[in-house]
């Protein structure tokens, strides 16, 4: 598809903070409600309905509740403990990080608006790990095109799978988000911080689940469109990204290899001997160096492979000429596998993994005089004490015994045991305050001010960023599902008008109308109703931000001029366009 | 024939002295600019060390004054809520 659907699911973990800086254990569906509440005083939205499309999820012990949509298209849910911003379907990977930013910054207003006792606040983290074995995802979704018959599709869904796996697994040095320890039984001790929060989750090449039985690519079907000329790529393995640079390389990258793997313009991919340990190793080896397996048998690493995919690409874009979106994408998958290629620590401004590493861990671990073998060393032990206890007079003898032999092993002593539970414990306060979203007091956001982090849509933010909180993408079905928003309200309709990605529920007249087009910004049926009565009424918007009508909101068409800028130019090249 | 072998002249004693002793007098004069130099651009890297490094110190003062005074409490707390 020369022109594709991005979007991105981003499940927030909520928790309270009082003033004092410590967390109370509360109920998160009572957390929500506030958060819900103090979002529909502030914004235009509609009850979203799926219309039946998942019968089986309060069944299955799964706690979803339904939403909102709002008038910038996007939808907002609580899913299974989470608060869930799912963005509007965007046409290009700026267009959908851009969204997810409005996301991020509208739920980070409205948990200020939420009065809490004692100069308390609502806590929430973009991130996609508890530390104890529980995570939560950043999904993204990709339309792809369906073949003509049942057959042809299953064949060519096979030949994306295995395609697409190796790109999957190595990505992730570009665009994880970092971590503290492992939560992979078998790397905890070896394991001291690792570039993807997903992977050691990650147990099948493929699968249907999303909650168990994690896979490099979900096979869920589900197109929310014409089912007949579309399928939805759902992918779960990414991680959630504070950097929009890091964003961008993920969704407009992997747009890249679909459209490679759709032309049929990959041949002799470089298949990986055991994918789902790959996804595994890499994360473990903040080198990106580590040699993988391929399954000829022939050794290869992360960074060959990304070259690969990125090789055939530029070759590809000859004979096709890019979308200056897409140009872009390249432009900075090249640079930035040019920096990997000489040092990691190059990619300190602009990717999440190597940010948290260098800004966030090394102080620490230079303040206490450890490495990062040393750290894994303890993280053991210090999980084990945690979940063996202690009792009221210490270890048991068997117990002192069991762990003395363990340090003896690893060169630690126990004298070292109250400074290394500290930086236990204050790593991975800093891993969770580094994906707070809250500009006041998250630590990315606190690195960016410091001058820390490549500048992108974070230069103009008071602008794009503030009109994709209120207002759809102009090339997608999301401006019919803002029209009849905005409609609704003026009718006072809006109890009994419902919304889905792919469906409108109408009450006057009482009906459905289906969004079979992600592309399409007309219907028919729904062009009638807005035509009627105060329909053009509704086309005014009466909660908007002061400034959001001053902004150009089409950031995607770049001129030749600012492509032939050099990468250190990308900046620049987002300031001009708003002036756009 | 061979070509007769004709004596080349020689300079007086004192002139190579003197351009020898000029050169060496340049040539001294410029290594004392270069090492000037050098000390000034030491100087200033180790300026520029020291304002990094005080930006980074008060880079991780302020990270530090974000953070919990028990992060034990802060962590175990998350997964207590989060993980329910």
């Amino acid at each position: 598809m020369q022109q594709r659907i991005y979007g991105v699911e981003t499940e927030y973990a909520l928790s309270f903070e009082t003033q004092d800086r410590r967390l109370r254990s509360q109920d998160v569906g009572a957390l929500f409600n506030h958060l819900e509440r103090a979002l529909l005083e502030r914004y235009r939205a509609l009850k979203s309905d799926s219309f039946g499309r998942n019968p089986t999820a309060q069944n299955d012990g799964i706690n979803i509740r339904e939403g909102y949509f709002l008038e910038s298209g996007a939808r907002f849910y609580y899913d299974t403990g989470h608060v869930e911003w799912a963005t509007p379907e965007a046409t290009t990977a700026q267009q959908a990080v851009l969204y997810e930013l409005a996301g991020e910054r509208t739920l980070a207003e409205v948990a200020q608006m939420i009065p809490a006792p004692h100069g308390g606040r609502l806590l929430l983290v973009k991130n996609n790990i508890d530390f104890h074995g529980a995570t939560y995802g950043c999904h993204e979704n990709y339309l792809v095109q369906r073949r003509a018959t049942q057959r042809e599709d299953q064949v060519f869904f096979d030949r994306l799978v295995e395609q697409l796996v190796p790109f999957l697994v190595t990505r992730q040095i570009f665009c994880g988000a970092g971590r503290v320890g492992a939560a992979d039984p078998r790397a905890a001790r070896d394991v001291g911080y690792q570039i993807s929060q997903r992977a050691d989750f990650i147990q099948y090449i493929r699968s249907q689940d999303t909650r168990s039985d994690r896979a490099i690519v979900n096979q869920k079907d589900e197109a929310l469109g014409d089912t007949r000329r579309y399928r939805r790529l759902h992918l779960i393995v990414g991680d959630s990204n504070m950097s929009p640079y890091a964003a961008i390389l993920k969704l407009g990258t992997t747009g890249i290899v679909l459209r490679l793997i759709e032309e049929e313009a990959l041949h002799d991919v470089p298949v990986l001997d055991d994918p789902v340990e790959a996804v595994k190793a890499i994360s473990h080896d903040l080198t990106c160096r580590g040699a993988l397996l391929l399954a000829d048998g022939e050794p290869s690493d992360p960074i060959k492979i990304q070259r690969y995919y990125l090789d055939a690409a530029r070759s590809f874009f000859e004979h096709h000429p890019p979308s200056d979106a897409t140009r872009q994408v390249v432009d900075m998958w090249q640079a930035t596998l040019d920096d990997l290629m000489i040092d990691p620590l190059r990619l300190a401004d602009r990717v999440d993994w190597v940010i948290k590493w260098r800004y966030l861990m090394e102080p620490q671990l230079s303040k206490v005089g450890t490495d990062w073998r040393q750290i894994a060393a303890w993280n053991d032990l210090i999980q084990r004490l945690a979940h063996e206890g202690s009792g009221k007079n210490g270890l048991s003898a068997e117990q002192y015994a069991r762990h003395q032999h363990y340090l003896s092993q690893h060169g630690l002593s126990w004298n070292d045991y109250a400074d290394q539970r500290r930086l236990h414990y204050a790593l991975r306060e800093l891993d969770l305050r580094y994906h707070d979203i809250d500009p006041g007091r998250s630590l990315y956001y606190t690195l960016q001010r410091a001058g820390k982090i490549r500048q992108l849509f974070n230069a103009f933010d008071n602008a794009l960023i503030r009109d994709a909180q209120v207002r759809p993408p102009h090339d997608t079905r999301a401006q019919l599902r803002a029209q009849v928003i905005g409609a609704a309200h003026e009718r006072g309709e809006k109890d009994t008008t419902t919304l889905d990605w792919g469906q409108i529920g109408l009450s006057h007249p009482h009906s459905t109308v289906s969004l079979d087009d992600p592309f399409s910004l007309t219907h028919p049926d729904i062009d009638r109703y807005l035509r009627g009565g105060a329909g053009r009424a509704a086309r005014k918007r009466t909660k908007r931000t002061p400034d959001a009508d001053d902004a150009e909101s089409d950031i995607l068409v770049l001129s030749e001029e600012m492509i032939d800028e050099a990468d250190g130019g990308l900046r620049n090249w987002f300031k001009r366009l708003l002036r756009r | 024939m061979t070509q007769q072998q004709v004596p080349q002249p020689t300079r007086p004693d004192r002139a190579p002295q003197l351009e020898d002793l000029l050169r060496e007098l340049d040539e001294q004069r410029q290594r004392d600019q270069d090492a000037a130099q050098r000390q000034a651009e030491q100087e200033q890297r180790d300026r520029e060390l020291a304002e990094a490094e005080a930006s980074l110190d008060a880079l991780n003062a302020e990270i530090e004054g974000l953070l919990s005074l028990n992060s034990e409490e802060f962590v175990i707390r998350f997964i207590q809520t989060v993980g329910q």
